[in-house]
């Protein structure tokens, strides 16, 4: 890739959402939701709980089809697109879901493994390593043959991340990453979603309400508050912003 | 990606110096460099990592590789010299390096699940004891108690076990009574015996075959239904939160289960009986070209009322059954999603078992007393 080619490649928005408008059956969730997200950085989507944090997330991903609106992943448009191309897409991406979403079936290890042996030619040696690296990044290299059922709700959630990051991915989607854990382990995810950035260069979008992580990760901020954007910018603008809305999220409620 | 080699110090320390980016392509040729080089035996393996200044997971694969591979030729293996972020990154995939020879747990030997069989059954049969005498209990005194029994929930089970299942089971029985009639008419017509089709279809429907195919019917609608529906309460924590607020679960789950269960499947056997002889009814009249009038009037008078009673009171037995073992399986649900699924199937073959062998023992009892 020459210079010029890299320099477009930085310019290009990883993900650049416009007009997104997204319902759930009748009722309108989200409306006018634009924004970008440029390489290796953390976007961090906050809002109150029911505010389409998660429907923002779930319509973005192609889980659902957006009402209208434009999603681009790359500078490419993936409403629409045909199953192949966006699996073509989606296979440069990692999501880490709220409660993990593990396979019970499956130990932790096979968890990981899966989109590895589903998706690439790797030898079983390779994979095998491959997932111990994931396991160690996210601190579960000693829980690799361990059941879901049998590990925590914080080790879940970590193995899903191992499980996002299995195919090495340029975006990574978290919802609610330290959502219902205790202060330690919440802030060693938030910690390793620092180090995910910094060591592999990944950028980042969480969807999460928890203040302390939103201060520890976030370099931009996106509010939605009743369906629609109230605020983005970075988070020190966040926090010196002046919109009642903004401020009283930031001053958990105390600022009336 | 550059590689150098070379012996350094001592003649039996191996020592690899990498450059530049360790990634797939970079990481294999070292690999194959260190396979070439490293004899079997040989002291020990020394990676220089100084000088690169990039790694990626599928480079860090190959140093795990390495180690695995020096490992198995007796060698020791160790890395140095990285910095920066590659240090950083090798200290968060450490852990892999070292847990990467750790196999899976071993699958138990056959005394070993010999003995884990015994003491789970063993425990199973206690808690299913517990589970009926618990359940039995609710069911007899709770409508005596303060709040009594929770009669909007018996009418909703009514409805969904007993109302929504009157058409398949209508249907399963007319087409089983159909079959029987045409079965039993082959074998007796040439003897002038048709007519005696009809007490052998009235008679098996209302001691057999009625009450078995409405068993079967309503275990795999209502008794996977059941065990499905538990099983995902447990998961999803909600018996747990019933016991938390000091509900019994026999009493608030249960027992609406259990009476509805009591007062539908008679209901349904009653209806399969009639299903039943209008099947064989329709063979006499369309294939044996006997007068319905005389078909109906034969079935009368062949029934007896000892027949309906044994029919009924087997189907009250079933009941039971179909609603403690669907607890019992949902209640001890483990493993999620997949768990869900397994107690379900495991519910319905043991229901029909059950249902079979409690069969065997009515027949037994009424060949002796009626």
């Amino acid at each position: 890739m020459n210079e010029r080619e890299q320099a477009s490649e930085k310019a290009t928005p990883v993900l650049e959402v416009k007009d997104l408008v997204a319902e759930y059956g009748e009722m309108r969730i989200l409306e006018g939701i634009s924004f970008s997200v440029y390489k290796g950085e953390i976007l961090v989507v906050l809002g109150k709980s029911g505010c389409g944090k998660s429907t923002l997330l779930r319509n973005i991903t192609r889980l659902v089809e957006p009402v209208s609106g434009s999603v681009k992943y790359w500078g490419r448009e993936v409403t629409n697109l045909e199953e192949d191309e966006l699996y073509g897409i989606l296979r440069r991406i990692g999501i880490s879901y709220q409660g993990g979403a593990l396979f019970n079936s499956m130990p932790v290890f096979d968890n990981v493994a899966l989109p590895l042996r589903e998706r690439t030619n790797l030898p079983e040696e390779t994979i095998k390593a491959l997932v111990m690296i994931k396991l160690s990044l996210v601190g579960l290299a000693d829980a690799a043959y361990y059941m879901p059922s049998d590990i925590s709700g914080g080790m879940r959630k970590r193995a899903g991340v191992a499980r996002a990051l299995a195919l090495d991915p340029e975006l990574l989607f978290f919802d609610e990453p330290s959502a219902g854990l205790d202060p330690v382990t919440a802030s060693g995810l938030d910690h390793l979603i620092i180090d995910l950035r910094r060591l592999l260069g990944v950028t980042i979008v969480a969807v999460t309400h928890e203040l302390d992580s939103i201060k520890t990760i976030a370099d931009r901020v996106l509010m939605l508050d009743n369906g629609g954007m109230v605020f983005l910018g970075t988070l020190a603008e966040a926090l010196a912003c002046e919109k009642p809305v903004v401020k009283n999220f930031f001053t958990r409620g105390e600022f009336v | 990606m550059k590689l150098m080699f070379g012996r350094a110090g001592l003649a039996e320390e191996l020592h690899i110096k990498a450059t530049g980016e360790l990634n797939l392509e970079a990481g294999q040729a070292l690999f194959e460099d260190v396979k070439k080089r490293l004899t079997v035996g040989g002291g020990s393996l020394v990676l220089d990592l100084q000088d690169v200044r990039k790694i990626d997971s599928l480079g860090g694969t190959w140093i795990l590789r390495i180690k695995h591979y020096a490992a198995s030729l007796g060698a020791r293996f160790e890395y140095r010299g990285a910095t920066g972020l590659v240090s950083e990154y090798l200290r968060m995939i450490a852990p892999g390096i070292e847990y990467m020879d750790k196999e899976p747990p071993r699958n138990p030997g056959i005394f070993e699940r010999l003995g884990d069989t015994y003491y789970k059954v063993k425990q199973e049969c206690t808690e299913a004891r517990n589970l009926v005498i618990d359940v039995l209990y609710w069911t007899f005194m709770a409508p005596f108690g303060k709040k009594g029994l929770r009669w909007q929930i018996v009418m909703d089970e009514l409805h969904e076990m007993g109302v929504r299942a009157i058409g398949i089971v209508v249907l399963l029985n007319y087409l089983l009574g159909f079959i029987v009639s045409m079965l039993a008419a082959a074998q007796v017509r040439n003897w002038g015996a048709s007519i005696y089709v009809a007490d052998l279809v009235a008679i098996g429907f209302a001691r057999e075959l009625a009450p078995i195919m409405t068993s079967v019917i309503v275990s795999a609608r209502s008794g996977a239904a059941i065990a499905a529906e538990m099983a995902t309460m447990e998961v999803q924590e909600e018996i747990d939160a019933l016991k938390g607020m000091g509900f019994n679960v026999s009493y608030f789950l249960i027992a609406p289960k259990v009476v509805a269960m009591v007062l539908a499947m008679p209901c349904l056997v009653v209806i399969a009986m009639a299903a039943g002889v209008w099947g064989g009814l329709h063979v006499a009249i369309f294939i044996l070209g006997m007068d319905s009038g005389m078909w109906i009037r034969e079935s009368i008078l062949s029934l007896q009322i000892g027949d309906m009673i044994q029919g009924l009171l087997k189907s009250l037995v079933f009941a039971v059954i179909i609603v403690l073992v669907g607890c019992h399986n949902g209640m001890h649900v483990t493993g999620g999603a997949r768990g869900v699924g397994l107690v379900t199937t495991r519910s319905v073959v043991m229901d029909i078992f059950f249902i079979v062998t409690s069969d065997v023992i009515f027949a037994t009892l009424f060949y002796y007393t009626f």
